[in-house]
């Protein structure tokens, strides 16, 4: 039986000595790793959004050219058509280039707060057991860095999700506007009820593609259950196979916490969200018009 | 049973507790599944644990059957969780072509999981009580192969801790009771009860699939120790005792967004000491599962075992519960998804296990329907 024990403790040592063995340093190299990857990630994801917002300013401002030039002027819609399309592809590459970027920083941010954790309940830890003097001093000044680099990440990262909506366009009626002037006003609702519908079609897509999963997974996992139930397939071999517990993704630094579930709950109350939005914008801009109908008599 | 009932007080006490967090108690993945299914057995295989003899070599059964699962989601924050997974299930048979009767077994079987998770430094704890019960009555001579009913206990711990991107080394020790509760008329069932104490330590790999996908492939690699007692075998007061040593690796190639299909392949290799010379043998495992996409509304599962068995010192007799030296099988349903939250299937298996020094053997042909219900709570 000693032998066995002996085998047992060396596996588990194995795998937890990277935590023990010099443990302040190695929690500081583990997080002075993270914080490099966390920038890099960070800084690309900044010039890839950056570079996506140009390319969308001008998509915008195009659009809007055109709505206002459609019927007036022919000749500059021909010109704008072909330039709205070529600028519509760079805008969906640079939306998926954004995508990734953000993804690659969410993980690495994820990680780098796990790090963090870890390496400040450590340095707590040792302040506890340190008397006043310059190492407790050393001590707090190094935890008094990593806290704020800490807050500093998650400041940065603040709401994992983008599912956000833009705030209500403060467009309002007033007494001394003329009846074009309303219908300016409406349009510029219509404008933006477009625009929040079109982004429910990237919503409504990740929505199905979650659904889809969530549906094959359960039924997998109920075609699996019903095996295990009365133990269908497993036939009198031999002693209990070991199975490695599942892989919970966070544990390897890369994200994934969030479970499809939770996701797809997230995703549908934003969808909604986008559809009050959308019907109030148009709710709105109905009133302004029949209040232009009204003016103009 | 007393370790029984204190396991069960394990496994709900997280649920009792979870009183304060009741604003975010729900269910999940809740299904209700029936069906009816057929099944011809046929072979010569004798096991220790079976006493009844019926000189048939072919018996035809058919079976109806019931279950539902589902998880119940006590504690869900950002760095802990609670979840409670339950499953229960009945399934009663009729039977023909013994010479003896025809025997009507029928199979309860219950579950219940608790799994509490949380992030603690730097990586994931996560604990895992079980509680188990199989319990079945009238059950039949060989070649009807029916597992004989138990109860158990588990408790499972395990950490694991990034070391670098998508890379996580895991150790974890998993305790484990299990009573076969013989009934006075078959006492050769108490043979199998067993106590086992696996400590395991690993590594994974995570690789992200597509971007904007939840597509990923999973490698891990383990390496275990196992110690089995057996109060009820082994002779001149000597209990039995094994000491295993089990190496494996499983590989999951998730591409269900991208491709429309998840893979999973394992394979372990076991070799086993013990206080009786006649348990000591060496073992191997290969098991696959797949999930493949059929068309929008389809879905075709498949999953297959193969395992071998090897023997240090030449068998005399059988070993109660292990009598079998190899084994393979293939199971498939294929599942169309009706509507919200329904699902049909239709699947076939085939199942065979022998013995090396007697050439005995069963075997089993299925085939089956089912309707499965999830409904949104």
């Amino acid at each position: 039986m000693r032998s066995p024990l002996l085998l047992a403790a060396t596996a588990l040592a194995a795998t937890v000595a990277p935590l023990r063995l010099g443990a302040q340093e190695n929690a500081l190299e583990v997080v002075e790793n993270w914080n490099q990857v966390y920038d890099a990630a960070y800084h690309n994801y900044q010039g890839k959004e950056g570079a996506f917002r140009i390319v969308d300013a001008e998509w915008v401002r195009l659009n809007d050219e055109l709505e206002q030039i459609r019927r007036t002027n022919p000749r500059r819609t021909r010109l704008l058509l072909p330039e709205i399309q070529q600028l519509s592809e760079q805008r969906t590459v640079a939306t998926s280039e954004v995508r990734a970027a953000r993804r690659q920083w969410y993980d690495s941010g994820d990680a780098l707060i796990s790090a963090l954790d870890g390496y400040l309940d450590l340095l707590n830890l040792q302040m506890q057991g340190t008397p006043l003097g310059d190492a407790f001093n050393d001590l707090l000044a190094e935890f008094n860095r990593w806290s704020q680099r800490l807050e500093e990440v998650e400041s940065q990262l603040g709401p994992r999700l983008s599912l956000e909506l833009r705030p209500m366009p403060d467009v309002r009626a007033l007494d001394t506007d003329t009846p074009v002037q309303l219908r300016n006003k409406a349009r510029l609702l219509e404008e933006e009820a477009r625009r929040v519908n079109n982004s429910l079609v990237d919503v409504e897509e990740e929505i199905d593609a979650l659904r889809r999963r969530q549906e094959r997974e359960r039924s997998s996992a109920d075609l699996q259950a019903r095996y295990d139930r009365f133990d269908d397939i497993v036939p009198p071999v031999g002693d209990p196979e070991v199975d490695p517990p599942e892989v919970v993704p966070d544990s390897t630094g890369t994200g994934l916490a969030q479970t499809p579930a939770q996701r797809l709950e997230r995703l549908e109350t934003f969808r909604d969200e986008v559809e009050a939005r959308r019907d109030q914008l148009l709710e709105q801009a109905r009133e302004f018009r029949d209040e232009a109908e009204r003016r103009g008599r | 049973m007393k370790r029984l009932c204190l396991t069960v007080i394990g496994v709900t006490a997280p649920v009792l507790c979870g009183g304060t967090a009741a604003a975010q108690v729900r269910f999940d993945d809740v299904s209700f599944n029936m069906g009816v299914a057929s099944q011809l057995y046929h072979g010569d295989f004798s096991a220790v644990t079976v006493p009844q003899i019926d000189s048939t070599e072919r018996a035809l059964a058919g079976a109806g059957y019931m279950g539902a699962r589902g998880t119940l989601t006590l504690l869900a924050q950002d760095r802990q969780s609670l979840r409670l997974d339950f499953d229960a299930g009945m399934r009663q048979f009729v039977t023909n072509g013994f010479q003896l009767r025809n025997y009507a077994p029928r199979e309860l079987s219950g579950s219940l999981r608790s799994t509490y998770t949380r992030r603690y430094r730097g990586g994931t704890l996560r604990v895992v009580p079980t509680v188990e019960s199989r319990y079945i009555a009238d059950r039949p001579p060989m070649p009807l192969y029916l597992p004989p009913g138990y109860n158990s206990a588990a408790v499972d711990a395990n950490y694991s801790r990034a070391i670098s991107p998508g890379l996580a080394v895991y150790g974890r020790v998993v305790g484990e009771l299990k009573d076969y509760a013989a009934p006075r008329v078959l006492p050769a069932l108490d043979l199998l009860d067993r106590r086992t104490i696996t400590p395991s330590a690993g590594v994974t790999l995570l690789f992200r699939g597509f971007s904007e996908t939840l597509d990923r492939t999973t490698v891990t690699f383990f390496a275990a120790y196992q110690y089995h007692s057996y109060p009820k075998q082994g002779g001149l007061g000597l209990p039995r005792a094994d000491d295993g040593l089990q190496a494996g690796s499983e590989f999951t190639l998730d591409r269900r967004e991208a491709h429309g299909f998840v893979l999973t392949l394992s394979g372990n290799a076991t070799r086993n000491r013990s206080s009786s010379r006649r348990v000591e043998y060496n073992a191997g495992r290969i098991r696959t599962t797949a999930a493949v996409e059929l068309g929008d509304d389809t879905q075709l599962d498949i999953a297959a075992l193969w395992a071998v068995k090897r023997y240090i010192h030449p068998q005399e007799a059988l070993v109660p519960g292990e009598e079998a030296d190899n084994a393979a099988s293939v199971n498939a349903e294929i599942t169309r998804f009706l509507g919200d939250g329904v699902r049909a299937g239709i699947g076939g298996g085939w199942i065979r296990a022998e013995t090396n020094f007697s050439g005995d053997y069963y075997e089993r042909f299925s085939v089956s329907f089912s309707l499965t219900v999830n409904p949104r709570f």
